[in-house]
């Protein structure tokens, strides 16, 4: 009876780590580079972005030009924006602390036509975080919770 | 005693799995019923919500999704392209990936075999066929066209597909002898890749299918690039001179500068910025144009900038990003090349400053 048991008891602890496993894989892919497309204009697309975005509690600081540099120059481009954004007291802290992830402050949100379409990019937080190993244990919880929300801002677009 | 409690225990196995069936069940569904929206949500950026394609291969196309074997397919999604704009989705589970493969199939059937029989041809003979036939597409060494891959900015509207890079493990990995043979003969009706089925002989097809695998075995792994992904360095200038000196030095390395912005700008009010860290931003439209051809994404990591800002102690510094490893992000070859200039006169600006 004992060894019934004991088999019975293996057979759903198995049962029980498959069901683990299969429900735990419906994970997000960790792409490096976050893209969203939209069947939008690039125009509406640019105003309603830094409208999620300051929805998400971000401030945006201010929007580069990319295709009027480009045309100035001579060079035939589509349409091409670059909203840098982020927030004061985490982009303070960070900086401070660490100010070798300047450079990748505040977070930029590239929107750029396609046709008729849309599309906006930015790079996953913890993918720069990978690469700064010796950074990752102090600030995973920040950057998993930039990429956590990056992706509900580009959610919007989809 | 043993009776009763084994009675329990089953019961109360038979309970949990009861509440556990429901779990399971959804979940399969889940992965299967949501095939569109796992595709739009990893796919369509690329390769558009209806698969018309975009920066990537208009998968829709009857005569293309008909010649991509379920296999090829899943593979491709798997492992991605190294070295090219293609990333890998090795997060995604097998019954993902799965939906994700049916939803495309309601494009087309799949008529390419799915035999994995490698094909016997003489690859000599095949890369003068190659060379003839294929190369002015497909590059001299099956590097693919190296416009780069956006719609937008590298190529004419017109064209629904840039021919692919040959050579690329992700691709060899992924495509039988069977399927290249299969887009070999059959062309790609709608995109510029024509059916060879009536020029080349079935021998000479089989040449070429062997050319292109030859190519497989001589694949090598690019290094992994572990340097720094920040490079600070210290100023032996103050503060506004060493602002001053990168300014001039960028101007004269042909890069045009923009208006210097304080990092926190715009974040605060112009009376509560740190104005000690500065940001001097430059760019070369030359660069930045040639860039974006290869990688319509690359301005989430451009400008080029260096950012200035003084410690509390009073140290003056200098930091900006190591370009080459950033750059690695997007997985595309190309792009590296380019990036290494930039970075070359990156370095070269550091230097004159600092030492």
């Amino acid at each position: 009876m004992t060894i019934a048991m004991n088999k019975l008891l293996i057979t759903f602890l198995y049962t029980l780590a498959t069901a683990i496993c299969v429900v735990s894989n419906t994970a997000v892919a960790t792409e490096d580079i976050l893209t969203a497309r939209t069947s939008s204009d690039f125009e509406s697309t640019l105003e309603k972005s830094k409208l999620v975005l300051e929805e998400h509690n971000f401030t945006v600081a201010h929007v580069q030009r990319c295709d009027g540099g480009l045309r100035q120059m001579g060079y035939h481009t589509d349409n091409y924006k670059i909203i840098f954004f982020g927030r004061l007291e985490e982009v303070r802290e960070v900086t401070r602390a660490h100010p070798e992830l300047m450079p990748f402050l505040p977070l930029k949100l590239a929107v750029f036509a396609e046709k008729d379409e849309t599309l906006l990019s930015i790079v996953n937080p913890t993918s720069i975080l990978a690469m700064m190993p010796a950074l990752e244990k102090e600030l995973q919880p920040l950057f998993s919770k930039w990429e956590k929300e990056l992706r509900q801002v580009l959610a919007e677009f989809q | 005693m043993h009776s009763l409690s084994y009675k329990k225990t089953l019961n109360y196995l038979i309970w949990l799995s009861l509440t556990l069936l429901p779990v399971l069940a959804s979940s399969s569904l889940y992965a299967q019923e949501n095939g569109a929206a796992l595709y739009k949500q990893h796919c369509s950026a690329c390769h558009s919500n209806t698969g018309e394609g975009g920066i990537g291969l208009p998968l829709a196309t009857p005569s293309v999704i008909e010649s991509l074997p379920d296999s090829y397919i899943k593979k491709t999604i798997i492992q991605g392209r190294p070295g090219r704009i293609m990333p890998a989705f090795d997060q995604l589970s097998a019954d993902e990936v799965d939906a994700i493969v049916g939803h495309m199939r309601l494009w087309g059937e799949q008529k390419v075999s799915n035999d994995t029989t490698p094909i016997k041809g003489n690859a000599l003979k095949g890369k003068a066929t190659y060379q003839q036939h294929c190369a002015s597409c497909h590059g001299q060494n099956l590097e693919g066209n190296t416009l780069g891959t956006g719609v937008t900015f590298s190529r004419d509207r017109s064209l629904p597909v840039m021919p692919p890079a040959l050579n690329n493990a992700g691709f060899l990995d992924a495509a039988s002898d069977a399927m290249l043979k299969y887009s070999i003969s059959h062309g790609r009706i709608g995109t510029p890749m024509p059916a060879f089925a009536d020029t080349l002989t079935e021998p000479q097809i089989n040449d070429v299918v062997s050319y292109i695998r030859a190519a497989h075995q001589q694949q090598a792994k690019p290094p992994v690039d572990e340097d720094a992904l920040s490079l600070m360095y210290d100023s032996p200038l103050d503060f506004d001179e060493t602002v001053d000196a990168v300014r001039s030095t960028i101007s004269a390395y042909n890069f045009r500068t923009f208006p210097d912005r304080y990092i926190e700008q715009g974040l605060t009010d112009e009376f509560s910025s740190n104005k000690k860290q500065v940001i001097i931003r430059f760019c070369n439209f030359k660069k930045l144009y040639d860039a974006i051809r290869i990688e319509p994404r690359i301005g989430t990591i451009l400008p080029c900038k260096i950012t200035i800002f003084e410690t509390e102690d009073g140290e003056v510094k200098l930091v900006t990003v190591n370009i080459k490893r950033y750059g690695s992000l997007f997985n595309n070859a190309q792009l590296d090349k380019a990036l290494e200039a930039i970075s070359e006169a990156y370095e070269e600006i550091l230097d004159e400053v600092t030492l």
